[in-house]
């Protein structure tokens, strides 16, 4: 090989980026789409490209990562923020800025996701960066500073952050993917490593290799290598079927893996994708005023945005109204012949804060105009569900008031409405064909012995809210494999979607038409009559369909989401066993939002699982850093290419690794008064001696005798065989609390280091 | 240097240093420390009460090495003309002869130098640095190896005329015999009650052999950074605040010099900084001149020097 080819090291880089790439294949289950893949794979590349590039100009260390950066940095402009960059491509102020925008959105965005989301831009963002660091790290540890097997942590995090976020891991075959590339990168290491000493192995006549040299035993290769993968084979297989074969320890990883949708979950029983987009506007602050109403609504219920009326196994989706009205045409008032006394109510919204192609409105709204500024022509209504949405249009700054019937009805009316939805609502009776079969038997179980519909919607909304033993978590994750809706199901913990999807899903399992409601609970009253909605205030409710009394809502969330009420005709029951007033934890300003971050009321959930795992490698990570510090010093010292500089750098190690312990040791000191010292200090057998003699040798050899000298120089492995036993016994030697003092806060990193003068105590006579 | 020369010499010192321990048993280090200097090619100077084995010990050395020994008893009336030796006339040839002192062997035993006038010690004293001795403008070559061990009693002040500083630069090293140990002096009376150990001690080497042993001393590599070491020694003592007269130049090169033959001795063919310090007291101390203040504070030379050989870093080599 050519000297540049040895320091590009080319196996080696590859293997890294291979090691990146599989490990970051984990990321698989987080993304509801393969988008990511090529992105994050180019930048995986690029980081290759620009390391190998960096060592065949024979950069220095340091500006190795730096200049992968930038790289990187470039890569993220051009493809997130390409109109902001300098020049058209260089990450400028201006796109840095954006840059940094985008990946603060992302991560609150990815805090409140749930896996697997969709691939945005902003998550996009996250992927591309987030793995394009760790490919510099692999690169700059294993390849720049051989350091194949600390580049494992790097893409340990990689593997462990979708782990950490979905519950029950991620499928099983992505940890064999993931360690052979690991797997990889060792074996490219160590065939670059056989390769430097080759040479010495064969050219090295033991007569010159000074008189206390190692006996040198040539390294039987191809053997090693051998047993190599095999220990890596068992190694893996154990890690597989451990979990399996002793009980407790874990439930094995793949069982949640199911066969028709392998690997790459669904998104909860109700996904709700306007939701999704909406929720990302929502979380960056919950506190955040959506907007402000008045209404002269005996009881206001919620503001609705949107009505999801499919699904399609996985997710909720809204169809495509079939007719639309311009929104400024009144809709006539809802025929319902069951309801008695349907009031008349009217509510100015004002929108501060919303950017949304629906408007919200109550239901059942009939007519919307414009408060200040001529409404947009575009907005529309669906009349079917008194939806208003648009294509290319903002709510944001909105102004309009809304003439609503308020669709409030009594329980009698409620319970004399049983007959038969007609025919043109049986799409929201329809389930899909692989419904699981544990939602239709709950719902049987939880509806039997009610005799009318309504019965059975009191019904699940009671075992929803007290009976069935939910709880409410934002922060619940999907096993990737596990059907959603049965994780739910089995868990009972969730959020508004999952209560609102799955009790619509059960209520047209026991044939009452359903579909989930996207919008905002009624939020707070000011004492100036004002109703304000917060970004906490988003909800998501089922509606459920009654003959002669149409559209009504129900509230199966339990009562801790902001506003969160019960309507008149559910909430008897309620009123009997629960107390009517918000406690003081549950007053309205504690009140954590309905999608965002974690409730601090909440006691079901503890804090994330996830930021848990990344406080803890976080804490790994910093705790390790100075032993990977030293490690890559140690191994940088040994491996200098010039031999007498190498032998200082290796006594200098070994004189920093004595301190850190707590011996003492002298830099002024003669490299004999220093072991002597060591010796006395520290108890030694013989091969320490011999160790210790053979350093001394190499040292006096190098400061004192003539360079002339012909003496086959030490080759790194002997130097830090020699280091590596004295450094055990040394550790032998000292208490376990400076051992731990040393490998956590070692002297010779944090300042101090060794004392270059103060010879006192080291110095001894010697017997020369 | 050879390796097999080296190794000769080695083998030949370790020789010596084994049969001058049988008879001065107990003092392996004075007696390396006078090998020491023989290699070197400089002179020792024996500092120490009376009966401790001064005598004894520069006598066996002479024996060992099998070379031609004579000793001078100072005593303040011994003349210059005693030592380098004297042109007188010869009636037979009716010319001037010159009959050579006792200058003229390769160890020459100076006993209680310090007794004789300034004027006969500063005439020994030129010998030593020269080699050679001048009388009437004629040179005479002294042999070599040429060693001049001087014994000097501290104790007794009374009629003695101590070396003045100048002239105690001469000397390479001064060392104290110190009493000995209580096994090695119940040793030494068993041995001396039968017979006189001196007279079974034969010759184990010979002069040739010594030469060569002095040349291959002076093959030994000196790294830079040892020279820097023995300037910054030599320099602290100058600088020290209770010295008033530090060490010469003289003696940063028999510093040097005593280094080199110590690492031969050990076989080495470079000086480690370990032999410059462990070489340091005897070779600097008798040449230093304390302060009032040190005297009044019983603070001697060496300890001065062993402190500056604790304090003074080893300069980074290379």
């Amino acid at each position: 090989m050519t000297p540049a080819l040895v320091r590009i090291r080319p196996a080696a880089t590859i293997a890294a980026a291979i090691a990146t790439m599989t490990a970051s294949l984990s990321v698989v289950p987080l993304f509801d789409s393969g988008r990511w893949i090529v992105p994050t794979a180019l930048a995986i590349v690029l980081m290759a490209v620009t390391g190998a590039f960096s060592r065949a100009v024979a950069l220095p260390a340091p500006l190795q990562p730096i200049l992968q950066l930038l790289a990187l940095l470039t890569l993220l402009t051009l493809m997130f923020a390409q109109p902001a960059a300098a020049l058209g491509i260089f990450p400028g102020p201006v796109a840095l800025g954006e840059l940094q925008d985008l990946t603060r959105l992302a991560l609150v965005e990815a805090e409140a996701a749930l896996a697997p989301v969709p691939t945005t831009d902003t998550l996009l963002l996250l992927s591309v960066g987030g793995i394009g660091l760790v490919a510099l790290t692999v690169d700059t540890i294993g390849v720049t500073l051989r350091l194949p097997a600390l580049a494992g942590i790097p893409l340990l995090l990689v593997f462990a952050l979708p782990a950490a976020v979905i519950r029950g891991g991620v499928p099983w075959w992505l940890l064999p993917l993931a360690v052979i590339g690991w797997l990889l990168l060792l074996a490219a290491d160590s065939r670059d490593d056989a390769r430097a000493w080759g040479p010495l192995l064969t050219r090295r006549p033991a007569a010159q290799a000074g008189p206390r040299a190692h006996p040198r035993v040539p390294r039987p290769r191809a053997a090693s290598a051998g047993a190599a993968v095999q220990v890596a084979l068992v190694a893996v297989l154990a890690a597989l079927l451990l979990p399996t074969a002793i009980p407790g320890l874990s439930e094995p990883v793949w069982v949640s893996s199911s066969g028709d949708r392998p690997g790459i979950g669904g998104d909860g029983p109700v996904s709700v994708d306007p939701f999704a987009s909406l929720r990302r506007d929502l979380v960056e602050n919950p506190e955040r005023e959506v907007l402000r109403y008045r209404t002269d609504s005996e009881a206001p219920g919620y503001l609705r945005l949107v009505s999801l009326d499919s699904f399609d196994g996985v997710t909720w989706r809204a169809s495509e109204a079939p007719v639309r009205v311009p929104a400024n045409e009144p809709l006539g008032p809802p025929e319902l012949p069951g309801i008695a006394d349907i009031a008349e109510s009217t509510w100015d919204i004002r929108i501060s804060d919303l950017d949304n192609a629906q408007l919200p409105v109550p239901y059942a709204g009939s007519s919307l105009t414009a408060l200040a500024d001529p409404l947009d022509e575009r907005w529309t209504w669906d009349p079917q569900t008194r939806t208003v949405g648009g294509v290319g249009v903002s709510s944001r700054d909105a102004q309009y008031a809304v003439a609503a019937y308020d669709i409030d009805p009594t329980r009698a009316e409620l319970r004399d409405a049983s007959k038969r939805a007609p025919d043109s609502l049986l799409p929201y009776l329809q389930l899909p064909g692989d419904i699981s079969p544990q939602l239709t038997t709950l719902a049987d179980e939880v509806t039997a012995g009610a005799q009318t519909p309504y019965a059975r919607a009191e019904a699940l909304v009671d075992w929803f809210t007290e009976d069935g033993g939910f709880s409410y978590s934002t922060n619940v994750v999907t096993p990737p494999g596990a059907d959603p809706l049965e994780s739910f199901l089995d868990e009972r913990i969730g959020y508004c979607q999952q209560f609102a999807g799955t009790m619509a899903l059960m209520a047209r399992a026991v044939g009452i038409p359903s579909r989930v409601v996207v919008g905002f609970t009624g939020g707070r009253l000011t004492d100036d009559g004002e109703y304000v909605v917060e970004a906490r205030n988003a909800h998501a409710w089922p509606e459920l369909w009654f003959s002669g009394v149409g559209w009504v809502w129900f509230e199966p969330t339990p009562r801790i989401g902001a506003g969160v009420v019960q309507p008149d005709y559910s909430r008897d029951r309620a009123d009997r066993e629960t107390p009517e007033a918000p406690t003081p934890e549950e007053a309205p300003e504690q009140q954590a939002p309905d999608v965002a971050a974690p409730l601090p009321g909440t006691t079901t959930s503890g804090p994330p699982v996830a930021l848990i795992v990344l406080a803890a490698v976080g804490l790994a990570v910093l705790l390790a850093l100075p032993t990977v510090i030293i490690a890559w010093r140690r191994r940088r010292r040994t491996s200098l290419t010039d031999p007498r500089a190498r032998i200082e750098a290796t006594w200098r190690d070994l004189g920093e690794s004595v301190t850190d312990l707590g011996w003492t040791w002298s830099l002024a000191a003669t490299p004999r008064e220093a072991s002597n010292a060591l010796a006395r200090q520290v108890r030694l057998g013989e091969p320490e001696r011999a160790a210790l003699r053979r350093l001394v040798w190499w040292i006096e050899q190098v400061r004192y005798a003539p360079p002339a000298v012909d003496v086959m120089p030490p080759s790194p492995a002997d130097l830090r065989a020699d280091l590596a036993v004295l450094r055990r016994a040394a550790e032998r030697a000292t208490v376990r609390s400076r051992r731990i003092r040393a490998r956590l806060a070692p002297r010779s990193l944090w300042g101090g280091g060794l004392r270059e003068s103060s010879v006192e105590g080291a110095r001894v006579s010697t017997r020369v | 240097m050879t390796s097999e020369a080296s190794t000769t010499s080695v083998e030949a010192a370790a020789r010596v240093g084994t049969a001058v321990q049988s008879v001065i048993s107990g003092k392996p280090e004075t007696v390396r420390l006078a090998l020491t200097v023989l290699l070197a090619g400089g002179h020792l100077l024996i500092e120490d009460v009376p009966g401790v084995g001064k005598t004894m010990l520069a006598k066996s050395l002479a024996r060992a090495l099998g070379c031609s020994v004579r000793r001078i008893q100072f005593t303040p009336d011994l003349l210059p003309g005693d030592v380098v030796g004297v042109s007188v006339f010869n009636r037979e040839t009716r010319d001037f002869e010159f009959k050579p002192g006792a200058v003229f062997a390769n160890i020459v035993l100076g006993d209680e130098i310090n007794r004789a006038s300034p004027k006969t010690q500063s005439a020994l004293l030129e010998c030593m640095e020269e080699g050679q001795v001048t009388v009437d403008g004629t040179t005479y070559l002294l042999g070599r190896p040429f060693m001049v061990i001087a014994t000097q009693n501290p104790a007794e002040m009374e009629g003695t005329y101590p070396l003045p500083e100048a002239q105690r630069d001469r000397f390479m090293a001064r060392v104290h015999m110190g009493y000995p140990d209580r096994s090695s002096e119940i040793r030494m009376l068993q041995s001396h009650s039968a017979d006189e150990p001196l007279e079974s001690l034969a010759p184990v080497t010979d002069a040739a052999e010594v030469r060569d042993m002095i040349d291959a001393v002076r093959q030994v590599y000196v790294a830079p950074s040892i020279d820097a070491y023995v300037v910054d020694l030599v320099a602290a003592t100058r600088q020290h605040p209770q010295v008033r007269l530090g060490a010469s130049p003289r003696a940063a090169l028999h510093l040097l010099r005593a280094a080199r033959a110590s690492a031969a001795l050990s076989g080495r063919a470079h000086v480690l900084p370990d032999d410059v310090q462990r070489l340091a007291a005897p070779v600097l101390a008798h040449r230093l001149v304390l302060t009032t203040d040190a005297h009044l504070a019983r603070t001697t030379a060496q300890d001065i020097v062993a402190e500056i050989v604790t304090r003074v870093p080893l300069p980074a080599s290379s």
